[in-house]
């Protein structure tokens, strides 16, 4: 028996942290569904299981209902689908729209009840509400006969640390339910549940596309296989995704120079593709801002996104070489305030208003505004 | 600036022109007696300096010279910035203005009438007056430089000039590329901000401002699409309820089903056990009313039998009571009639008592009667008494004529008017007393007694009177003349005689005219009045409110009924009867009668209540008798009816138990199917038809939530046909887009009034620094004037002095409270201070107009020296007509006012 186990689709997820750049990363969704049917159909799987979270919400818009359907029908052999906790099982649901009924392969298993496959069955346990604490798998019957049994859930696995910590699932479930193969969903990142000595048995395939930055193991699918004779398994991962989320930390100035950074940016491959996140903190000098706006400008235009967070950078105190620029008088004695202003440590008595953040960044402008003068 | 002549013509006391010319670089002393006109010098310079020379109005037609119908004209030549100009103006009449500047050895004209008068203004000033002649704000830099007479101090200087300063103060701290950078910083913070620090709104709206209503638009957009979310989830929380409705109606019908099927099963068992009872009912009724039957039989002979046993022997005992009764019945009515003979014979003894009652009453009357009698007649003796006083002093009275109270009283007012009147007279008359040694004859020439001769004794004293001059000549001796105050002696006499008529008029019909002797008859006269008061009293008390009539009256009525009872018992007249004894005799009669009579009645009573008892119970014996000897018969006639049957008492109670026996059978079958209905709870028909409405209930709610489910699902289906959660995830992430443009713009709005407020704070902070050189120069000045004694002068945000810090206060402490001489001292420090920074750039013009005038010569000597130092760097100058106090300074050039107008023609 070889199939398919992939979850968490996500489809319509909403990433307001990234703002415009969201739209593209809900396209790419699709983009990477549609490579998963396509490695499905490179694998000649007989099937697809999906473990629950196909959709972001049962409030999407519709016509991602039909293009998810579309992309799975091009498979051609049977998709099974469970509802998860963000699509569940409700009145008004996804699973209520006709395009599932209109593709032949795709079987949404709206019930906990047993459903044969061939050569042996698929105990499904779709979600019928976005949170309970109850065991999905807790109706499976017991073992009778020697048939392979595959069992598929959306849940939190006892000691896995998931936000949502919804519907629990044993450890122990594929033994304490008699299964050869409980294929989850809900947990974004690939994981499995067996010592390295013993076959598979219950793994999170992870999302098909990373959803977020810091995800770890996210954006692939599990090509299962079982044998018939022993029921011996063995479970392959492979890479879906094509975004990459991507944080960078730099702390000026023990990780280099910005300058540094910037060069360590503009080395990053197909940037088009990558949202990422750039975190710089310590002291700067006045050089440092100049390359800082560079490094802006290059992330700005390049990336699928790019978030640069400056706001725990504080002027170095020792870098008064661009302040002996400044014309004698009060912009200088300014400049000398604003720098005492954004040194936390400095004690001495100063404005309501003049707090270290506020005042770096008036120091900073005040550079800026000194390199404008210059041109 | 600094002046080097000034030429005035037609301007207030200078009408003629002068020319003062030549002045010093350093200390001018232009000196004049008072009115000669230097302070109109002033005034012409300030006109030059600061007016257009087209102002008219009240104010200018006052600086006119008076008297003359000259225009007032002033040329001014003088320095500025290097340059020499001459300046020309001519107010009201011809008016018009030059300015001139030296080229080589000549003047050159540069400006014509308004552009001269703005050119010279904008030297000194950037605020020109609006209206009407310049005001001290007007002055610009001369707010300081030039003070007007005896008007040394100031209350703050106008912006414009406080600007100068500052920035004469602070232009050693800015240089080119501060001021570009500056422009720059105001240049980014105006994108943000107003000039107020406010953020930029409207169309020139900052990027802030901007996307602070974008992102508020957007929320709206967002709770919406919020809403949107919520009403899906809550539609879909709706339809899921519905059906679980409708699941839980479809269970609950299908239970009902089954308990309908049974309780109909019930109701058909109820129904035919209902139809057996009846009938084991019938049957028992039959056995019951067959057993009713015999038994009621068998009781009836059973009573019958008993009733008879009964009556036979109360039949008997009663004849016997009943001969019993007659005869207790024949004693009791004796009793009584005996009784009721006692009874009358005590009421005939009760009417021989009434006649003593009679008697002993009379004899009580006779006595009061006569005792009031008694007392009557001496009453009205008492009257008849009192009325024969009173006719004896109202006789008397009338016997003499004599005034009352009211009228003594005027006779004696008379009196005092007359002696008041004619003393009067007597204080205005002259008198002249003469006392000749030998008997002479007098004639009076002037006096009352005028053309009469009066013989006067030797030794006698004669009096002449008359007024306002007595004259009475003595023959060989002369004439005598004695004058005396005027007075209207014709006057007082009139008024004597009218004191006399009156008193003649009120003294009339009385026989005594003096007043002691009216006095002593008006006296007796209130003595009769009092006297016949006090008997008219006493009539009054003895009448007591009654008439004399009525007195008579009464008397008459009691005699008569006194000689009525007198002729009744003739012995009542000889001596009283004892009224007492015999009320008390016939009282006692009248009881013991009432205690016989009682005794009588209550024995009466006891006897015939006897024998109505006796007669009561002998009538109710009988009756007795004849019910029981009637209930005997007729009891015996019904037990021979019931005896009819013909059948032994055995006999009877054998059929008596089986019929017994057959009904206890029907009772027992009844309570058996009577038992089966009790099992089945009531009558099943009842919860048969309730289950059926309850089931027809459930299916019309079922199908009620079928029905809203189906609308509910249509609503859920156009709800989520909207993608509500993609909308809403596009609008979050667009507000997210602006959040961070926001946080961005806000930040750069922040550092940039930030970095625009440091350095304005600096700024500030360098112009206080070098501000504080002012304060420490003025302050220096004093104390050189002054001594340390008033300590620091401290100026305001206006530069000028709010206060001083004396040495031996620890606090500030008001100007007011120094001295007249002494604030003339810190105004004129503080001047020559901000002069100096003034004067940085070039020399500068100081004009005091007469303001040292309360500061002491010792001291003046000391502002002599400073003014000495002061004019190494300013033109000083003084006006003044103390030219003396001036004398000390050695540099200073002295300018006669009055010897140029002199000697200087135009």
């Amino acid at each position: 028996m070889r199939f398919v186990h992939t979850a968490d689709w996500q489809i319509g997820m909403k990433a307001a942290h990234i703002g415009e750049a969201g739209k593209k990363v809900r396209d790419e969704r699709f983009d990477a569904a549609r490579r998963v049917v396509q490695k499905a159909k490179e694998f000649e799987a007989e099937f697809m299981l999906l473990a629950g979270d196909t959709f972001e919400d049962n409030g999407i818009d519709r016509l991602h209902i039909q293009k998810t359907a579309d992309i799975l029908r091009d498979f051609a052999r049977p998709v099974y689908v469970i509802p998860g906790n963000h699509d569940p099982l409700v009145p008004g649901s996804v699973w209520e729209h006709p395009a599932w009924s209109a593709a032949g392969n795709i079987k949404v298993l709206k019930e906990a009840a047993p459903v044969e496959l061939p050569g042996g069955v698929l105990l499904p346990c779709p979600a019928k509400e976005k949170h309970s604490s109850k065991d999905p798998t807790a109706w499976m019957p017991s073992r009778v006969g020697n048939e392979i049994r595959i069992g598929l859930a959306h849940g939190s696995v006892e000691g896995v640390q998931i936000e949502e910590k919804d519907y629990l699932i044993q450890r122990d479930a594929p033994s304490a339910r008699g299964l050869d193969y409980l294929a989850l969903g809900h947990y974004h990142s690939f994981a499995t549940f067996n010592n390295p000595d013993q076959p598979c048995r219950m793994a999170y395939s992870g999302s098909h596309e990373p959803t977020k930055f810091g995800e770890r193991d996210s954006g692939g699918i599990l090509l299962v296989e079982i044998s018939k004779q022993d029921r011996s398994t063995k479970v392959t991962r492979y890479p879906t995704g094509r975004l990459r989320w991507e944080t960078l930390k730099w702390e000026l100035p023990s990780s280099g120079p910005i300058e540094s950074l910037v060069n360590q940016v503009s080395r990053i491959e197909e940037p088009e593709t990558v949202l990422l996140r750039i975190e710089i903190e310590g002291v700067f000098t006045t050089v440092d801002t100049r390359h800082l706006e560079h490094l802006k400008e290059i992330v700005g235009s390049r990336f699928l996104f790019a978030g640069v967070d400056d706001s725990k950078l504080r002027p170095s105190p020792q870098d008064d070489t661009w302040m002996e620029s400044l014309p004698a008088g009060p912009i200088r004695e300014a400049a000398q305030r604003l720098r005492q202003f954004a040194d936390p440590s400095w004690v001495g008595e100063r404005p309501a208003n003049a707090i270290p953040d506020k005042a770096s960044d008036a120091l900073m402008e005040l550079f800026l505004l000194l390199g404008k003068g210059a041109k | 600036m600094i002046i080097r002549s000034i030429r005035v013509s037609g301007w207030r006391c200078l009408g003629d022109p002068i020319h003062v010319k030549e002045l010093s670089d350093g200390i001018n002393i232009l000196h004049a007696p008072n009115g000669t006109g230097k302070s109109s010098l002033f005034e012409a310079l300030v006109c030059a300096m600061f007016d257009l020379h087209g102002t008219s109005g009240k104010d200018m037609q006052e600086i006119r010279s008076w008297g003359k119908e000259l225009a007032p004209t002033v040329e001014v030549e003088f320095s500025d910035g290097g340059k020499e100009y001459r300046l020309w103006k001519r107010f009201l009449i011809d008016a018009g203005a030059k300015l001139e500047k030296k080229e080589g050895d000549r003047f050159t004209l540069i400006a014509e009438d308004r552009e001269a008068d703005n050119k010279v203004r904008l030297m000194l000033s950037k605020n020109p007056p609006g209206k009407g002649l310049s005001r001290f704000e007007n002055w610009g830099l001369a707010q300081v430089l030039w003070a007007k007479q005896g008007e040394l101090a100031y209350e703050g200087l106008s912006g414009d000039l406080l600007d100068k300063i500052k920035a004469s103060l602070g232009s050693q701290l800015s240089t080119a590329g501060t001021s570009e950078l500056e422009k720059l910083i105001e240049s980014a913070y105006s994108k943000y901000f107003t000039d107020t620090g406010k953020h930029r709104s409207g169309k020139d709206a900052s990027q802030v401002t901007r996307l602070e209503e974008a992102l508020r638009q957007a929320t709206e957009r967002q709770r919406d699409a919020n809403d949107m979310v919520l009403e899906f989830d809550e539609e879909s929380r709706k339809v899921e309820d519905l059906r679980a409705r409708k699941d839980q109606a479809q269970r609950e019908l299908h239970e009902l089903e089954k308990t309908v099927k049974e309780a109909r099963a019930k109701q058909e068992q109820y129904k035919n056990l209902i139809s057996e009872k009846k009938e084991r009912e019938a049957r028992r009724g039959e056995a019951e009313n067959k057993y009713q039957l015999l038994k009621t039989r068998n009781d009836a002979i059973r009573e019958a039998r008993e009733t008879i046993a009964i009556l036979q022997p109360a039949i008997k005992e009663l004849c016997e009571n009943l001969q019993l009764l007659e005869r207790e019945l024949e004693s009791r009515t004796a009793a009584e009639n005996e009784a009721n003979a006692v009874l009358e014979k005590a009421r005939s003894d009760r009417n021989k008592t009434e006649t003593d009652r009679e008697l002993a009453a009379k004899a009580r009357k006779f006595v009061d009667q006569s005792k009031l009698l008694a007392t009557h007649q001496e009453r009205l003796n008492q009257v008849r008494k009192d009325l024969k006083a009173i006719e004896s002093k109202k006789k008397e009275r009338g016997s003499f004529l004599a005034p009352d109270q009211e009228q003594f009283k005027n006779i004696r007012n008379a009196f005092t008017s007359y002696e008041k009147a004619k003393a009067s007279l007597d204080a205005a008359l002259i008198t002249l007393e003469i006392e000749p040694l030998e008997k002479t004859t007098a004639t009076v020439i002037l006096g009352d007694q005028a053309g009469e001769a009066v013989k006067i004794r030797a030794g006698a004293a004669a009096q002449f009177q008359g007024s306002p001059k007595v004259q009475v000549e003595f023959p060989g001796f002369g004439k005598i003349l004695a004058r005396g105050p005027a007075s209207d002696v014709e006057d007082l006499r009139k008024t004597l005689e009218k004191a006399e008529r009156k008193w003649a008029d009120l003294t009339d019909g009385y026989q005594e005219k003096d007043l002691n002797s009216i006095e002593e008859l008006h006296q007796r006269r209130a003595a009769l009045d009092a006297e016949f008061h006090d008997a008219e009293t006493q009539l009054e008390a003895h009448l007591n409110g009654e008439e004399q009539g009525d007195l008579e009256q009464e008397l008459l009525r009691l005699t008569a009924a006194v000689d009525e009872l007198a002729q009744e018992h003739p012995e009542w007249k000889k001596r009283n009867p004892a009224a007492d004894k015999l009320e008390s005799e016939a009282a006692e009669k009248i009881r013991a009668s009432q205690r016989s009579i009682q005794d009588a009645e209550n024995k009466k009573d006891i006897a015939q209540e006897s024998r109505v008892t006796a007669q009561k119970r002998l009538t109710e014996d009988s009756a007795k008798l004849k019910n029981q000897e009637k209930e005997a018969m007729e009891t015996e006639k019904k037990l021979a009816d019931l005896l009819k049957d013909g059948l032994s008492d055995a006999k009877r109670n054998e059929v008596f138990n089986k019929c017994l026996m057959e009904w206890d059978t029907a009772k027992t079958k009844l309570a058996e199917i009577e038992e089966k209905l009790a099992s089945l709870g009531g009558n099943p028909a009842e919860e048969v038809e309730k289950l059926e409405r309850q089931m027809s209930g459930i299916e019309k709610q079922a199908q009620k939530a079928r029905i809203q489910e189906a609308e509910k699902v249509a609503i859920l289906n156009r709800v989520a046909e909207e993608g509500p959660y993609s909308r809403l995830t596009a609008i979050e992430e667009a507000i997210q887009n602006l959040q961070v443009q926001l946080q961005a713009e806000q930040r750069r709005a922040v550092a940039l009034s930030l970095l625009r407020e440091t350095v304005l704070n600096c700024k500030e902070d360098a112009l206080q620094a070098v501000a504080g050189p002012v304060q420490a120069v003025a302050t220096r000045t004093l104390h050189r004037v002054s001594g340390e004694r008033l300590g620091n002068i401290v100026l305001g945000e206006s530069l000028d002095p709010t206060c001083i810090k004396p040495s031996a206060a620890n606090t500030e402490v008001s100007i007011e409270c120094a001295s007249g001489g002494e604030q003339e001292q810190i105004y004129l420090a503080t001047r020559l201070a901000l002069a100096e920074v003034l004067s940085m750039e070039e020399r500068q013009l100081v004009v005091l107009d007469d303001v040292l005038l309360a500061t002491d010569a010792g001291r003046l000597a000391r502002v002599m020296r400073v003014l000495e130092e002061a004019a190494e760097r300013l033109q000083i100058l003084i006006l003044t007509c103390h030219q003396e106090r001036y004398m000390g300074l050695a540099n200073a050039k002295m300018i006669d006012l009055e010897k140029i107008r002199a000697g200087t023609g135009w």
